[in-house]
């Protein structure tokens, strides 16, 4: 449910080509084989145990599950979960 | 990541177990205010064991105290706790730097002294001359005017035609190279006789300058007159001139050696003993003592050096001398044994007499067997020039 002004966001980052995690403020994944998953922009862990892990976003839940999971280093920006990654679950 | 871990390091950083019922939360706090987790494992339902670095620990105490939670230290690392340890250490940081200082101060001595080249010159000569220009062993090496010692030494050894020195490590090598003197030439402007040199008969004689004073045929003794230089003739002043001329005579060389038929031999029996002791410059320290009680013996010594290389020789030996007993045993020589060893022994003794341009033309070795031993007589005939110039007076 984008508001109006996030509505004019996305326009203008799809007219200038610009990133969108940049501009709409969104997180933004990246899932190294299913070793390594990077979340950027993050708004903090709900839940951490070797076997699930959910941090909250700003669109929402990013639900990881795998196998003797562990937070690889974890700041303000960025958190990276290494171990063996079974999904990626995005709930909102 | 090396780069970062070094970092890291130079921070310092601790280990901590973080127990608590909601740590989710603290794990949220801490990183809203700027501290950073990393290598996090989750240990049970209220414990999880994470790195921080040294400044985020310090700023933790308050988020321990909103969440509920307690820390545990499990580790420290990096160098801020190596230097707090090194504080209530500190007698071993003086050690360690009066050790390095020690080592940086006695590397900066000439403790050896190597001799290369010297064959004819005795060694210890130089070595006394060095010191006396300052190089010895024990001085400090960093202001030794190298130069001009290698000036100086060249003036004051006149066997030394040149000189280097080099200082490397604790260790002067010296090399030299040996003056060769020229050989003695008499000036062609110096009038002189030609004398013999040893005993013999003249064979030939042709004088290019100067009379001959002998003929062919004659015997001539050791120092006699074989050419003058003086030149009389009637009517005419007297002439001296540098006599030259070609002679060649006969000479004879004699040796006489007596090999005993009944010789000792030693055996070793097979029981040893052995001295051990270190070796400091010249104070010993024995080891392990033993009267040797043994008649006859073989003394062997063995030195080791503890540590010898190009740049450093420390100036500790370990010393072994061993002792073997021996048992002498009579061993008798039949005929033929004898007079090889005595042919042998007899050549060797002419050959190191016999001057360098000697010719021999014939040989005669004579045995004398007698009841204990065998008498080699040897005659030696040779063709050789026995002329030497002789400055007149």
């Amino acid at each position: 449910m984008p508001k109006d002004n996030e509505h004019i966001k996305q326009r203008i980052a799809e007219t200038l080509e610009m990133p969108k995690d940049v501009v709409m403020d969104f997180p933004k994944a990246t899932i190294i084989g299913n070793i390594q998953v990077n979340i950027e922009n993050h708004n903090g862990i709900i839940e951490y145990s070797d076997k699930t892990i959910r941090i909250n976003t700003s669109i929402g839940v990013f639900k990881i599950e795998g196998n003797k999971m562990s937070i690889k280093y974890i700041t303000l920006e960025e958190v990276v979960i290494v171990g063996i990654i079974y999904k990626v679950e995005i709930l909102d | 990541m090396g780069i970062q871990e070094l970092i890291k390091y130079l921070k310092g950083y601790l280990i901590l177990r973080i127990e608590g019922l909601n740590l989710e939360k603290f794990i949220n706090i801490s990183i809203a205010n700027g501290i950073n987790f990393w290598d996090m494992k989750r240990l049970s339902m209220t414990a999880i064991e994470l790195n921080v670095d040294l400044a985020g620990y310090r700023a933790l105490k308050e988020m321990l105290r909103k969440t509920n939670s307690r820390a545990y230290v499990i580790s420290k690392k990096g160098l801020p706790f190596l230097f707090s340890k090194l504080k209530r250490r500190s007698m071993l940081v003086i050690g360690f730097v009066i050790f390095i200082l020690l080592i940086f101060v006695l590397s900066s001595f000439i403790w050896s002294i190597n001799i290369k080249g010297a064959n004819n010159v005795s060694s210890k000569e130089i070595r006394q001359s060095l010191s006396e220009f300052g190089i010895k062993p024990g001085t400090f090496k960093l202001n030794i005017p190298v130069i001009d010692i290698e000036n100086n030494m060249l003036i004051k050894v006149k066997e030394i035609s040149w000189i280097k020195i080099t200082l490397k490590g604790t260790r002067a090598t010296v090399e030299v190279k040996e003056r060769v003197d020229p050989p003695k030439i008499l000036p062609e402007d110096i009038p002189c006789n030609i004398v013999a040199r040893r005993d013999g008969i003249i064979y030939k004689i042709v004088s290019m300058k100067g009379d001959e004073v002998v003929k062919e045929g004659e015997p001539v003794r050791k120092g006699q007159i074989l050419v003058s230089g003086v030149i009389e003739r009637p009517e005419t002043e007297i002439r001296y001139v540098h006599s030259l001329a070609d002679i060649e005579a006969k000479t004879w060389y004699e040796e006489k050696v007596v090999i005993p038929i009944k010789t000792m031999k030693r055996v070793r029996t097979g029981k040893k003993e052995s001295k051990i002791y270190i070796n400091l410059n010249d104070k010993t320290l024995l080891i392990k003592n033993t009267d040797v009680h043994y008649k006859i013996y073989d003394k062997i010594k063995r030195s080791l050096k503890l540590i010898e290389t190009d740049k450093f020789e420390l100036p500790i030996e370990i010393v072994i001398e061993d002792y073997f007993e021996i048992n002498e045993v009579e061993s008798l020589l039949d005929n033929e044994e004898a007079k090889s060893l005595a042919l042998e022994e007899i050549e060797k003794q002419i050959l190191s007499n016999m001057a360098y341009d000697a010719r021999i033309i014939n040989k005669r070795i004579d045995y004398v067997v007698k009841e204990d031993c065998v008498i080699a007589s040897a005659l030696y005939e040779t063709m050789e020039d026995i002329g030497v110039p002789q400055e007149i007076n």
